[in-house]
This record gives C-alpha cells, structure tokens and sequence, in this order.
C-alpha cells in the first residue's frame, strides 16, 4: 500500500493545498466528504442529531490536526478512520450503544432514499413498510459488534478494498475478511425474516 | 473441501475474492448442494438489503455552522498565527515559537556588548598605568595645565617684583 503514489488523489491535492493554507480548499473537501462522513457516523451510532454533532467533529479534528495528515493513504482512509474512533470514543463515553431508533424514525421526515421517497408518493402505506424495513436493517447493523460494523460499513457503503479498510481499523487484510464474513453470516442471521417476505 | 469448509468460502465468493480451483470448487459446490445455493442467496440477499437503509442530508447550514463552530473553539494564539498567515500551528507549535524567541532575545542581549562601544568603568582604569592613573586623579589640573602654568609665571613675577622692591629700598 505504501508503494503506491497517493499525491495524485485529488483529495490529497486539496489537503496538501489546505496545509499550504488554503482554506477554500478545506472546504471543498469538506462539501465533499461531509455527507457521507454524517451517514457512516448516522449508521454508526444510529441516531442522527448525535451524528451530526459528531461529523462536525470530526472536520473540526481534521482542520486542527490537518498539519499531521502525511500523504500514506487515500484521504478517505484517514478521514474515515478519525470518524469511526470519534464514534466509538462517544459510544464508550456514554455507553449508550442501544441507541433508540424510534425517535430517529419519527424524527427523519423527509429524509429518505429518492427512491423511497418515490413509492411513498405512490402508496403511503408502502412507504411505512419500507421505513419500518429500513429501521430493522439499520437495527441489523447497529446490533454487529464495533470493528464488524465499521468493516460492513465501510466495505458496502463507502466502496473501500480490503486494504483500505484494513488501514483505516489499523488491522491486516486478512483480519477484514474474517471480520466481513462474520458480519455477512450475523446480518443473515439477522435479516433472514425480512428475506422471506 | 467439505460442506463447512466451502461455507466459511462463500462470502469470499460472493465478492469475487477467489481466484483459479478455489473458485471454481466452490462454484461447483453451490451448484450441486441446494443448501449451500440458499445459504449463498441469502447471504447476498441480506447484503444487497443495505441499499434500503435511508440516506440522511446534513442540515442547510452546516458549512457556515462549521466556520462559526471553529471560530468559537480556536484559541486567540492560533488566530493570531492564522492572520500572520502561518496557520496548521496548534498550541505545542506556539510554545515552541514562543521558546525560540526568548531564546533569540537572550543570545541578543548575549552579544550585544560585543557590538556596541566599551563603556568607561572600573575595568578599563586597570589597564592604565601609575602616571595614567595620578593624571586622572588631578584631572582638572591636567586640564587646565596651562592656566596654572601661567599662575605659577605670575607668582614668579610677582616674586620678582618684590625682590627688586627689597632691592631698590636696600639701596635708598
């Protein structure tokens, strides 16, 4: 991994620009990675005001310690790999990992996949059923042990390869695979009665 | 390979993880066992299913919440070094900038004296010899030599004077 020349990463231009002093192209990476850095953090912890805290965070973490950042991965690997430990420093710190995901549900009007935003204005009915079967995915999730939800996470939502992931828990590639499958065989076991509807 | 050997490998399967023999016994496997065909559709059934989970947007104002936030967290000596332009320092960075000047300010003093003109004080009396040093006790006779040179003339004309007065009274 360290063989490979990761300057020509345009997420590691900007950094490098923004440690020149560049505050617009903070910013840019930020419009950027803000999104996705909220929806990892939001299926992390499960519950979206808290996500949010934490995603600001996170960028403030990075604009204080982006003098740190050496150029040894992709961007995304460092930025996501501060995101998981500010989401498990706060999961620890409160001990609160049965976050309640009814409040979110009523909370998140509006907030819904463009496709299941969709067939809501078709059918309000489906609409509950889908919202009612994203909850019980989510719960899936939520209910994987830290390191196997990062992975799953990671791995399914953020694309990354097994590398990737393995830099950003700080544990070899072989240990991700171990940890994926696990996490695939519990997220069966979990979902399976979603399956045989 | 058995059954549970070829289970432990179907996740790898699934995402095109396996390469060559392995492949293609775990292929053949699936195929030939229904139970192992619904373990591996299940698998990727359950794994497709978390496209399903909702997709939040962060709030409207969140850059301009992120700007205010830091604002509000950064400590005056980082502002400072950010209108100087030398941001990316943090508080061990201005501790040590702030080492370095003290430093600088110390070596300056330091050196000084070596810089500037001797000034006149003790030390440089020891380096002047007897006739030096009793010149200077009289300085003011030294420096007005020439007047008391001149007093000392007029008390010897004056003596003059009074001598050719005994004189001319001796003779009268």
């Amino acid at each position: 991994m360290s063989d490979h020349d990761y300057t020509t990463d345009p997420d590691v231009q900007l950094m490098l620009d923004f440690q020149a002093g560049d505050k617009q192209a903070f910013e840019t990476l930020m419009r950027k990675y803000f999104p996705r850095v909220l929806n990892f953090i939001y299926r992390y912890v499960g519950q979206r005001e808290l996500a949010e805290e934490l995603t600001q965070e996170v960028f403030i973490k990075v604009y204080k310690t982006a003098h740190k950042y050496t150029v040894k991965s992709k961007l995304q690997t460092w930025l996501f790999t501060i995101a998981k430990n500010a989401s498990l420093n706060e999961l620890r710190r409160h001990h609160h990992r049965d976050y309640s995901l009814d409040a979110s549900v009523e909370g998140d009007e509006g907030s819904m996949s463009g496709q299941h935003m969709d067939q809501r204005a078709v059918d309000p009915s489906q609409a509950l059923l889908d919202k009612e079967r994203s909850l019980q995915i989510r719960e899936a999730i939520l209910s994987l042990p830290d390191n196997q939800r990062a992975a799953v996470l990671l791995r399914r939502y953020e694309q990354m390869s097994y590398d990737e992931i393995a830099a950003a828990l700080k544990i070899g590639p072989k240990a991700v695979k171990s940890l994926l499958n696990r996490a695939k065989e519990n997220l069966r076991e979990r979902l399976k009665h979603l399956l045989m509807e | 390979m058995s059954a549970k050997d070829i289970r432990k490998l179907i996740p790898l399967y699934l995402e095109g993880e396996l390469e060559g023999a392995e492949k293609e016994e775990v292929r053949r496997a699936i195929a030939a066992d229904p139970e192992l065909k619904r373990y591996a559709q299940q698998l990727q059934a359950s794994w497709d299913m978390l496209d399903e989970v909702e997709v939040i947007e962060p709030p409207a104002n969140y850059v301009s919440n992120f700007w205010t936030r830091l604002a509000a967290e950064t400590p005056w000596y980082q502002k400072l070094f950010d209108a100087l332009g030398l941001s990316g320092y943090n508080s061990r960075r201005a501790a040590a900038f702030g080492c370095a000047c003290v430093i600088l300010l110390v070596g300056v003093l330091a050196v000084r004296p070596f810089f500037s003109p001797a000034p006149v004080g003790l030390e440089s009396l020891v380096a002047l010899d007897d006739e030096d040093l009793e010149m200077l006790e009289h300085i003011e006779l030294v420096e007005n030599l020439d007047l008391i040179e001149e007093i000392e003339f007029l008390e010897e004309m004056e003596l003059i004077d009074e001598l050719d007065v005994l004189e001319m009274s001796r003779a009268t």
